[in-house]
């Protein structure tokens, strides 16, 4: 019984495996393998370098400027997968730098899928959180009732990021 | 199922998971594990 609730507890990350392995697509982060072992799950995934935030901050530090054909990439890469996800009737809900993965080559994945809702107060992930907001307006005056849309709207704000 | 792997060091954390890298020793492949 024990297991089974520990299984159960981990519900949100089971939605995470269940939309990743109907989600398949170039831009989309590849699960591996799933491992449960006494309660404890986990998830393989392929390796990625860096994240965007990463990415565009080191570029960044080294006062260049990120080439607009590579940000055309980027967000094409990342809006391609998204148009992936919504038709097959999933939304993101958390898109941020951070989400996206780049390696070498410029290969873009989108990754960490299914947060659950209730995850949108974040924990304390400290300031960065609470100062750089992806969130459409929607979600941020508390309704019931976003949906897919509120991914664009990130997409958007990631897109401004790059170009700043 | 774990033994295959070897975790290498962590690479990022999320609001409840860590991300490991870690090499699969039988395919020699690196991976992130969450």
């Amino acid at each position: 019984m024990n297991d089974k609730f520990k299984t159960f507890k981990e519900c949100t990350k089971l939605r995470e495996v269940k939309s990743l392995m109907k989600l398949k697509h170039k831009n989309i982060i590849k699960l591996l393998e799933v491992i449960l072992i006494k309660g404890q799950l986990s998830l393989v995934f392929e390796f990625m370098d860096q994240n965007l935030f990463d990415w565009y901050k080191i570029t960044k530090e080294n006062g260049k400027k990120i080439d607009e054909s590579v940000i055309r990439h980027v967000i094409y890469s990342v809006i391609s997968a998204l148009a992936h996800m919504h038709k097959h009737g999933y939304f993101h809900r958390d898109l941020k730098p951070e989400n996206i993965m780049i390696c070498k080559g410029n290969n873009v994945r989108l990754c960490d899928f299914g947060l659950a809702r209730e995850i949108r107060s974040r924990p304390p992930y400290t300031d960065y959180v609470s100062t750089r907001w992806y969130r459409a307006p929607e979600i941020l005056l508390k309704s019931t009732v976003y949906n897919s849309p509120v991914d664009i709207f990130a997409i958007g704000c990631i897109m401004a990021e790059l170009y700043l | 199922m774990m033994k295959n792997y070897d975790i290498i060091k962590e690479v990022g954390r999320g609001a409840f998971s860590i991300v490991n890298k870690a090499v699969n020793k039988k395919k020699n492949k690196i991976v992130a594990i969450k």
